[in-house]
């Protein structure tokens, strides 16, 4: 069982191999192999910009293979040939913004909100722009978005990706996003048809570009980010109109920080959780653990593991608001 | 970030100062930040809105960046000229591959006899195949297209 601790620099904790193995069984083998290999290359094509059709003929010109696993959004493309470094970052298509990198697990939570033109749409921790990006292109620069985040450097990196997108429909705020949601509240009045919480997780889902993680992880920083994220996704339903919907998704896969948020918010909001159906295999959200047992509305979120789809690790959750407290 | 939105006169002038591609309207609401420097915001928010929110929040972006006040004329950014490509119709250096890759380097272009031959002067936009790919400037001689890509939009 154990033959996987061996393979490589950074070894697993042994607890959090146990709380793998607890949470998939034996699947946690197949789990600890996949995380020591690298994700298939994969982009979105920038809408406002270029067509999927256009830019992957560009790009089979280039002799790639282009594979596009989801028919209902051709935008999300893989690509199957094996590329030198750097080179998919190197193309003239990616320097005029005609596609992000951006793994298919991130794509995720804008096709489950399906952000329309007309929307006002938050997306409270927001850098480096992927989602607030892919939302901008299914909302064709109508609407308005408001992408925020904490950090001065990570602003930089989200407005660089912005600009380079052709984002044109969106007001970019830097503060804490508990704080930002009070001020919203206390000083403009404004609700959201959509919002979306990515939030800062411990990064178990990404250990296949990150493996740094296995040495950082740690179970007193996973409480201690589920007291955050509460908070954070808390402060965000105040700010969500009656019957708008909210994203609440991290890239970890612990359920202090997926699913007890979830459930946080369904014993203290009028929210229903809605089921999402997305064309990959998706794992319901799990309904106990370490002692608690959470609400079955918590079952209609869903997980990814790596090895189903062979992708990042993720956790997405789609909130309705059914009125106020 | 300082914000100034443009009036209707304020935002006349600027679509003179780009005339000079053909462009002959800018159907976004125009926003000046820091004396140079423009931005469009194609967002369903009023005036009186956006400025409740600079007033509440610390922004530090609105909209794209669209360019920056040279002279008479404003240098468009790389991503405004994509924006308004159906009105370019002027001023237009089409360069080939090879002075692509240059271009995407960051260097200068020496332009061909045939390019000098078309005259042009001060801003241009560069274009490669269906690209645009960036506001160059060629100077007295004709000779060269100076760059203005920003470093983040390189090859390195």
């Amino acid at each position: 069982m154990m033959k996987y601790k061996d393979k490589i620099k950074y070894k697993p904790k042994p607890e959090f191999i146990e709380r793998i193995e607890k949470l998939i069984g034996q699947e946690a083998e197949k789990f600890f192999e996949i995380s020591y290999t690298e994700t298939p290359d994969s982009i979105r094509c920038n809408t406002l910009k270029i067509s999927p059709e256009e830019l992957k003929m560009r790009l089979e010109d280039y002799g790639w293979k282009i594979k596009q696993p989801f028919s209902e959004y051709p935008e999300a493309m893989i690509i199957e040939s094996r590329l030198s470094p750097g080179e998919l970052g190197k193309t003239k298509e990616h320097l005029l913004g005609y596609y992000y990198v951006q793994e298919i697990s991130s794509m995720l939570p804008i096709l489950a909100l399906k952000p329309r033109p007309d929307d006002l749409f938050l997306d409270l921790c927001a850098s480096p722009g992927s989602k607030t990006t892919q939302a901008a292109a299914m909302m064709n620069n109508f609407g308005l978005i408001i992408a925020n985040d904490t950090d001065l450097g990570r602003i930089a990196i989200l407005n660089s990706n912005l600009e380079k997108c052709g984002v044109m429909n969106t007001i970019v705020t830097r503060k804490d996003g508990i704080r930002l949601c009070e001020t919203l509240l206390k000083k403009t009045n404004m609700k959201f048809d959509k919002i979306i919480v990515d939030a800062p997780c411990s990064g178990e889902g990404t250990l296949r570009k990150s493996p740094k993680t296995f040495l950082m992880w740690n179970i007193n920083f996973i409480k201690k980010l589920s007291r955050i994220q509460k908070k954070l996704a808390s402060s965000a339903l105040e700010l969500l109109k009656t019957g708008g919907e909210m994203i609440y998704s991290t890239c970890t896969l612990s359920p202090e920080e997926d699913e007890e948020v979830v459930d946080y918010l369904v014993r203290n909001f009028n929210i229903e959780i809605e089921e999402i159906k997305l064309p990959l295999k998706l794992r319901c959200g799990v309904c106990e653990w370490g002692g608690q047992e959470y609400s079955p509305e918590v079952r209609k979120a869903v997980r990814l593991y790596p090895h189903d789809n062979n992708t990042d690790g993720f956790f997405l959750a789609k909130i309705r608001k059914l009125g106020e407290k | 970030m300082k914000i100034h939105i443009l009036d209707k006169t304020k935002k006349k002038k600027i679509i003179e100062k780009v005339s000079y591609l053909g462009i002959q309207k800018i159907p976004y609401m125009l926003i000046q930040t820091g004396v140079e420097k423009f931005r469009i915001f194609s967002g369903n928010f009023s005036n009186p809105e956006i400025m409740k929110v600079y007033y509440s929040l610390p922004i530090e972006g609105v909209g794209l960046y669209f360019g920056k006040a040279a002279g008479e004329d404003i240098r468009l950014s790389v991503d405004a000229l994509h924006i308004l490509k159906n009105q370019i119709n002027k001023n237009i250096m089409e360069v080939n591959n090879k002075q692509e890759e240059e271009w995407f380097l960051g260097r200068d272009i020496e332009l061909t006899d045939e390019q000098m031959n078309l005259k042009l002067r001060g801003f241009v936009a560069v274009k490669s195949g269906e690209d645009f790919i960036g506001t160059g400037k060629i100077h007295g001689d004709g000779k060269i297209i100076s760059n203005f890509l920003p470093k983040e939009r390189r090859k390195h």
